[in-house]
């Protein structure tokens, strides 16, 4: 079960929606993160159901403006600051599934863009690497000086 | 599509804890055996760094797979060689002395549980896998502040016992300890088992036991593509003198009941679903530094389990709440994150039944948890708050539907002490699970006996943690391989004596 070419499009319109662009602090630059990629390694990982949750996750997002919202617009259509305002609102939502369907398409963006070691050095994450073992004490040879003026 | 025949003496279905701990045994008393499994052998060196390659190549479905009903829980299960040893943490806890006298007296396991036999199985097990407290120097910033609420709050801490002695701290055990410190069962039992003269079939989907006359006689299924994972042969596999099915309490009941075996098959479902809270401090955490799981509280009486979990990114910025620029501000502070989880002995029972479709596990898992079991995980949410608070939060994220996001201060814990949790409001995760093959005494009430056969047949074993009666209320990988040592062991005994005889 592949998911349809407008099911991918939809994917690179939704995921890079939870970052706002105009908000300045921790972005993205421009073609850093291939989150369709990303997104259909997860995807083709799942069990059947997890597919078809994806796939309603992500047409329920970009019917969300009417169903969150009451309004006649598509989620491509909202400015990104609007789009991530939207998100944060599903995935806090008090009803299970709509939040279950959220914080999985937040899991699909987390994972595309954590797995690109450009973006996961700007969080931090991984500073200060563990010091090295303790590695086993070698005895050097020691080597007498001669004395100065020794023959 | 074409037919690969093969035969042994044993043939053991799964990897993890129990199979692999089964081959080990019988293949170090010189018998013949081969192993099955499902999933792909991941040498550590193509182990991916990034979570989502390593999901999707070590865990099944990529932990999708949930049980049905109002309310679907992802269950944690691994797919490779070692099952979930390869993806787990190493925690080593030996069964509970209360669990033990339970099984002993309500479930008449005196002899599987005999207090010698098991002893001298953790010892041996604890000896080779080389199992050891962790060092507080491996806390990292998760443990220490841990360790800092429970002397704040005068909590029973511990360092978490594990068989990683060598363990460097890389934070890396979901995907693969990068230094194979970790003796998860692909790089000690299984190497072990197969310089013993074990064999190893990978890709190997096993779908029924095959029995004749009440005797198991072999293992029948398909070998898979590993990338398509569409068959790409029948597999028959032939035991000379038993089939060993170690394939999870998930799994394991699904291929009995598809050779059919009915009963108590798939019933006692039980598990330890748990879930995790995030505290943001001043200071920076590093959660890259350290043990993945390094100090626990357990809490017996509660029937819970306070547990560290350091997170890669990849699955922490999903639990930061929020979206736009409030989410991008914490992405940017990733280093000042703390997890911590529990894992809650819930008395929810359920069931396992082989899926008609859409189970990718090909399992449909049925299981609610109860109101009490509820009250529980509140109580471990609303302790793991209180201790964040205590060890010097400025923001807990306890991850509660319904109520806010984030608190700031232990009074607003308070109002989650007050409210009634619905499993809806909690993002719960199963990742131990027991029971649907249960040993006993009665074989109405049971599905295996004391030497873990399946009641009324010949030949047919099963070595997982579905012939536990209860869930433990500890990690469970110990007691898994103490059993299945012990039952092993007897069984290698039986059938040298037997070849001796004939």
């Amino acid at each position: 079960m592949t998911m349809t070419a407008i099911e991918r499009r939809w994917l690179s319109v939704v995921l890079p929606s939870f970052l706002d662009p105009t908000a300045g602090g921790f972005g993205l630059d421009p073609g850093e993160v291939d989150f369709e990629r990303g997104a259909l390694t997860m995807y083709d990982a799942s069990s059947l159901l997890g597919r078809v949750g994806m796939r309603a996750s992500l047409l329920f997002v970009m019917l969300s403006p009417l169903f969150i919202l009451g309004r006649l617009a598509s989620f491509a259509s909202l400015g990104s600051t609007e789009r991530s305002a939207l998100l944060a609102r599903i995935c806090s939502h008090r009803h299970f599934a709509l939040r279950g369907m959220g914080i999985l398409l937040k899991l699909a963006a987390s994972m595309a863009m954590f797995r690109v070691a450009s973006v996961r050095d700007r969080t931090n994450h991984d500073r200060r690497p563990m010091a090295a073992p303790a590695r086993r004490r070698v005895t050097l040879p020691l080597r007498l000086i001669p004395a100065i003026g020794a023959a | 599509m074409r037919v690969v025949d093969d035969v042994a003496d044993f043939v053991i279905v799964g990897t993890g804890a129990g199979g692999a701990t089964a081959a080990r045994v019988l293949a170090g008393a010189g018998r013949d055996v081969i192993m099955l499994e499902e999933g792909p052998q991941l040498r550590t060196s193509e182990r991916p760094a990034e979570v989502l390659d390593a999901m999707a190549l070590a865990f099944r479905d990529f932990a999708t797979a949930t049980t049905r009903g109002t309310y679907p829980m992802p269950m944690l299960q691994g797919r490779c060689v070692g099952g979930a040893t390869a993806i787990n943490s190493g925690i080593i806890w030996r069964l509970p002395e209360d669990v033990r006298q339970e099984w002993l007296t309500r479930y008449g396991l005196g002899h599987l549980v005999e207090r010698r036999a098991l002893d001298d199985a953790f010892d041996a097990i604890e000896r080779e896998l080389e199992v050891t407290d962790t060092s507080p120097a491996l806390f990292g910033g998760n443990g220490e502040r841990m360790a800092e609420a429970c002397r704040v709050l005068g909590l029973p801490g511990q360092a978490m016992s594990r068989n990683a002695a060598r363990c460097q701290g890389s934070a890396r055990c979901l995907q693969g300890c990068p230094g194979e410190a970790r003796q998860s069962m692909d790089v000690s039992y299984i190497p072990r088992a197969q310089r013993d003269g074990a064999r190893l079939i990978t890709l190997a989907r096993i779908d029924r036991v095959l029995m004749e006359w009440g005797r198991a006689v072999g293992v029948a299924g398909v070998l898979v593509d590993p990338v398509t994972r569409r068959p790409v042969a029948q597999l028959r596999v032939m035991a000379r003198e038993a089939v060993i099915v170690s394939a999870s309490a998930v799994q394991t009941p699904v291929i009995l009941r598809r050779s059919g075996l009915r009963g108590m098959v798939g019933e006692r479902f039980q598990a330890h679903p748990g879930c995790a809270v995030v505290g943001r401090f001043d200071e920076p955490v590093v959660m890259s530094r350290g043990a993945t799981q390094g100090y626990e509280v357990p809490l017996r009486d509660r029937r819970l389990k306070l547990e560290t979990l350091a997170l890669p990114p990849e699955l922490l910025a999903p639990r930061l709440p929020g979206a736009g620029a409030a989410w991008q501000q914490r992405l940017a502070e990733m280093d000042h994150y703390a997890q911590w989880n529990f894992i809650c002995r819930m008395e929810a029972h359920g069931r396992v039944r082989p899926a008609l479709f859409g189970g990718g596990s090909g399992a449909a898992v049925h299981y609610l948890p109860t109101e009490r079991d509820m009250e529980r995980v509140r109580e471990g949410i609303v302790l793991l708050s209180r201790m964040m608070f205590a060890a010097g939060a400025r923001e807990v994220f306890p991850g509660v539907g319904g109520l806010p996001a984030a608190i700031r201060s232990v009074a607003e814990v308070d109002a989650i002490e007050r409210a009634t949790l619905r499993p809806q409001q909690v993002n719960m995760i199963a990742s131990h699970l027991f029971g649907t093959a249960c040993a006993g005494g009665d074989s109405r009430a049971s599905v295996v006996d004391e030497d873990l056969a399946v009641h009324g047949t010949q030949g047919l074993y099963v070595m997982d943690a579905s012939v536990f009666p209860t869930n433990l209320g500890v990690n469970p990988q110990h007691s898994i391989m103490a059993l299945a040592w012990v039952a092993a062991s007897r069984l290698a005994n039986r059938s040298l004596r037997g070849a001796v005889a004939a």
